[in-house]
Parts: C-alpha cells; sequence; structure tokens
C-alpha cells in the first residue's frame, strides 16, 4: 500500500482502521460448499466430504466479489464481479480449464482468460463454459459426446473460442450432463452433445449426439430471455413468463425432442432443473415437477400421473415467500447434492 | 431402497482404466459394471462412493460372450 505522502498520524489512523478492515475481511467468509468433496469441489482445500457448509478458500484479492458460481459433476466455476474467473474440484477432462488434468481443491484463477471480462458460466457433468461481454463462447473439458461444440469429440484442457459462434452474440449458457445449450442476444437457442433424450431439439433418428451446435427450433413469436439444463433436461423461458420443456421426461417415460410449452396459466419467474426434477417460481408460489422416488423433495409435493406432454399446473404447490435466493438454496440442496452453489451477494 | 436410476448400456461409457460401464453417480462418481457382471447376467451397476445403484438395461446374448471394447480414450489436448 501507498503510504508514502500521508502524515505520520493519519498515517497511523489509517494503519488502524487498515487493520481492523483487515481482521473484518478475515471473519468474513462470502461463499460457502458442502457435500461431496472426494475430488476437491468443495473448494476448502480438502478431499473429503462435509455436511456442513464450508467456507471456500477464496484468494484474499477476490474475496467479496463472488458473485455466481456454477457446479457441474464434481467441479465448480466462480465469477467474480469484475468478470474474473476461479475453477476448482475435478480436473479429469480439463474442465477447469488450466492447462492440465489434476484435481484442484481451492479456487484457482483461469488464467487463460486473463485478458477477457467474463459474464456467464456454467459447468456439465465434466464440461465448462466461458461467455465474455462481447458475447464470444470459450469451452473446455470433456468433449465426448460432442458437449464442447467443436466439431470433433476431443476434450480441451484450455479454454478455446467456439468458431460457430465467432460472428454471433452469445448471452448465456445452460449445460447438462452431456449436453450444452447456448442462447444468443437475439433470443435463439442452440445446443450440442448428447442428444439421446431429445436435449438438444429434433434430430436425425439414431443420432446419438451432434458435436457441431445447431438450432433448436419450436419457440414460436415469443422471446427466450432465459434457459436451463440438468441432467438429459432442458427448459427455456420467454419474455412473457411461458416455460419450455424438452429432452427427458420429468414425469413418465416418454422423451420429447422439441420444446413444450407447460404451464401456460402460470406467469414464471425462475426454474430450477434437477436430474429428476423440476421447481418453478410463478407469483410467490413454488411448484415442482418429477417424481418423489428419491425423497428429495418435500412431502407436499407429489409426481403428476399424467404424461409430460399433457403438464397442467400441479395441482399441489408449495407456498413460498417468492425470494429468489432461498429458490436458488433449495435448487442447491435437493438437486446437487455434492457440490455448493450457495452464493452470497 | 430403489435403483437411482435405469440406464440403457449405450448411454453407459466404457472406462479402460475401470474395466467398466460406467454412468455418472450424482454424488460425483462413477456408477460402475464389469463386463464379468454382464456377461453374468447381473444388471446393477453400483457406485463406489455412495449408497445409490443403477439398474441397467441391456440384451444378455449381446454380452454372452463379449469382450472388452477397444475405445482409445483421448486425452486432452490444448488449443491455444
Amino acid at each position: 500500500m501507498e503510504k508514502a505522502t500521508i502524515p505520520a498520524e493519519a498515517a497511523a489512523a489509517a494503519q488502524e482502521k487498515e487493520e481492523e478492515e483487515e481482521e473484518e475481511e478475515e471473519d468474513t467468509v462470502w461463499a460457502w460448499s458442502w457435500g461431496a468433496g472426494t475430488d476437491g469441489q468443495l473448494g476448502n482445500g480438502g478431499f473429503q466430504d462435509h455436511h456442513l457448509p464450508q467456507p471456500l478458500l477464496f484468494p484474499p484479492r477476490c474475496r467479496g466479489r463472488v458473485s455466481f458460481v456454477a457446479g457441474g459433476g464434481a467441479h465448480a466455476i466462480a465469477l467474480t464481479s469484475d468478470g474474473e474467473v476461479f475453477t476448482w474440484g475435478r480436473g479429469t477432462h480439463g474442465q477447469l480449464g488450466h492447462g492440465d488434468v489434476e484435481n484442484i481443491p481451492h479456487p484457482k484463477f483461469v488464467k487463460f482468460l486473463e485478458n477477457y471480462t467474463i459474464t456467464c458460466v456454467s459447468a456439465g457433468w465434466n464440461h465448462s463454459g466461458f461467455v465474455t461481454d462481447s458475447g464470444q463462447l470459450f469451452m473446455c473439458g470433456d468433449g465426448s459426446f460432442g458437449q464442447l461444440g467443436s466439431g470433433d469429440n476431443h476434450p480441451r484442457n484450455l479454454p478455446f473460442e467456439v468458431v460457430h459462434f465467432a460472428t454471433k452474440h452469445v448471452e448465456k449458457l445452460a449445460f447438462g450432463m452431456r449436453h450444452s445449450l447456448v442462447l444468443l442476444k437475439d433470443n435463439s437457442v442452440y445446443g450440442f452433445g448428447s442428444a439421446r433424450r431429445g436435449q438438444i431439439g429434433r434430430c436425425a433418428r439414431n443420432q446419438k449426439f451432434y458435436n457441431v451446435p445447431r438450432l433448436v427450433d419450436g419457440f414460436p413469436n415469443c422471446n427466450i430471455e432465459n434457459i436451463y439444463a440438468n441432467g438429459d433436461h432442458s427448459a427455456a423461458l420467454d419474455e412473457s413468463g411461458q416455460l419450455y420443456i424438452w429432452g427427458r421426461a420429468l414425469i413418465g417415460e416418454h422423451d420429447d425432442d422439441q420444446p413444450r410449452p407447460v404451464f401456460p396459466s402460470l406467469s414464471i419467474s425462475q426454474m430450477a432443473l434437477g436430474w429428476h426434477h423440476a421447481l418453478v417460481l410463478s407469483a410467490g408460489k413454488l411448484y415442482t415437477i418429477g417424481a418423489y422416488r428419491h425423497q428429495k423433495l418435500d412431502p407436499l409435493v407429489l409426481p403428476s400421473a399424467e404424461p409430460a406432454q399433457q403438464l397442467d399446473p400441479p395441482t399441489t404447490s408449495h407456498n413460498h415467500d417468492g425470494s429468489p435466493f432461498h429458490l436458488w438454496l433449495y435448487h442447491v440442496i435437493s438437486n446437487t447434492r455434492i457440490k455448493f452453489l450457495g452464493t452470497c451477494n | 431402497m430403489s435403483a437411482y436410476d435405469e440406464v440403457e448400456i449405450e448411454d453407459m461409457e466404457w472406462n479402460a482404466e475401470l474395466r467398466a460401464y460406467t454412468y455418472p453417480c450424482p454424488c460425483g462418481d462413477l456408477f460402475q459394471i464389469t463386463l464379468a457382471d454382464l456377461r453374468l447376467g447381473e444388471d446393477i451397476a453400483r457406485c463406489p462412493s455412495c449408497s445409490l445403484f443403477l439398474t441397467v438395461v441391456y440384451n444378455a446374448e449381446d454380452f454372452a460372450d463379449a469382450k472388452e471394447p477397444q475405445k482409445p480414450s483421448p486425452r486432452p489436448v490444448a488449443v491455444a
């Protein structure tokens, strides 16, 4: 710190203040993690499971600036308010983007992206994506299902720019287990990766995957504002609050390879997808879709006997205070189990 | 306790190191079933790290004399 021009008394006061701040800083934790930790995905420096929230070990310079955390199969990506990116956890497929395949038990700055301002990140089972403020898309990790959109099925251990979007403006990402969804500024949705359950839209028969991004059709006259993915499920929300779901069936056995509007009577503000269920927030009420078989959900939640294509608003709902943070947290607890995703704003 | 999920063998990946077919487990590890298990008609893939297991859907005849798949697993490459 520069102190040369400060008078001695003021300097002492400043130093005292600084010490107070430092003390405060040390006591302040900004993000926590819990659950499975054997690949270092808790980011607390260890490789152990934890039942209780553990403070994430961020380097001091990024404390207080973490704005978002994405959790993958056993790795995680943190985004700071300055557009910097940190990754940790399992690195076996290069998904941490550090140029190697090491597991790292604490958040590590992704140096490759230091000259870019990142605005959105997403983590799939073993792959990662980063969007820059100018709309470029960078990817790394496992590509065996074409989920990197690179035109081949090779893994990458450093982020590379997806050339398919070089002339387009990427805005948001949502990655599932083996697939990737991309939302452009012009509101179009692209998908690539595993196509087995219809999760990247309508495909040729017997086509198991696509390694080149393709347009997801089926949003007539509407502007998609957000996209979601998890497991083999995909979803999109338009500006009027209409939700579309496709991919592996959340209820029943009939997968859907094109976006299907659900809950037409609800105006939906937010949703979250798990591996076997979805949560939907509308006018302060939380709705769920999916089976109760894993006993992860609130006992109020009941599976619907209706096939997915005939989804009506569920008969049970859970009153909720409408706080997105709580929804997020709920999503975290019920869905990921392994990772954390609790960020504190 | 019932199976966490039902997965077709086609959706599982051959892992040469583990010498088993694998599928992602929500705990972060992998459900695993060996070729020997499949030859014997076993249809449960277990996760070594947690209590969950999968039911594997496959045609037993296809695996009666099956040999290990020879799929080279590509190493990560850096593209600057």
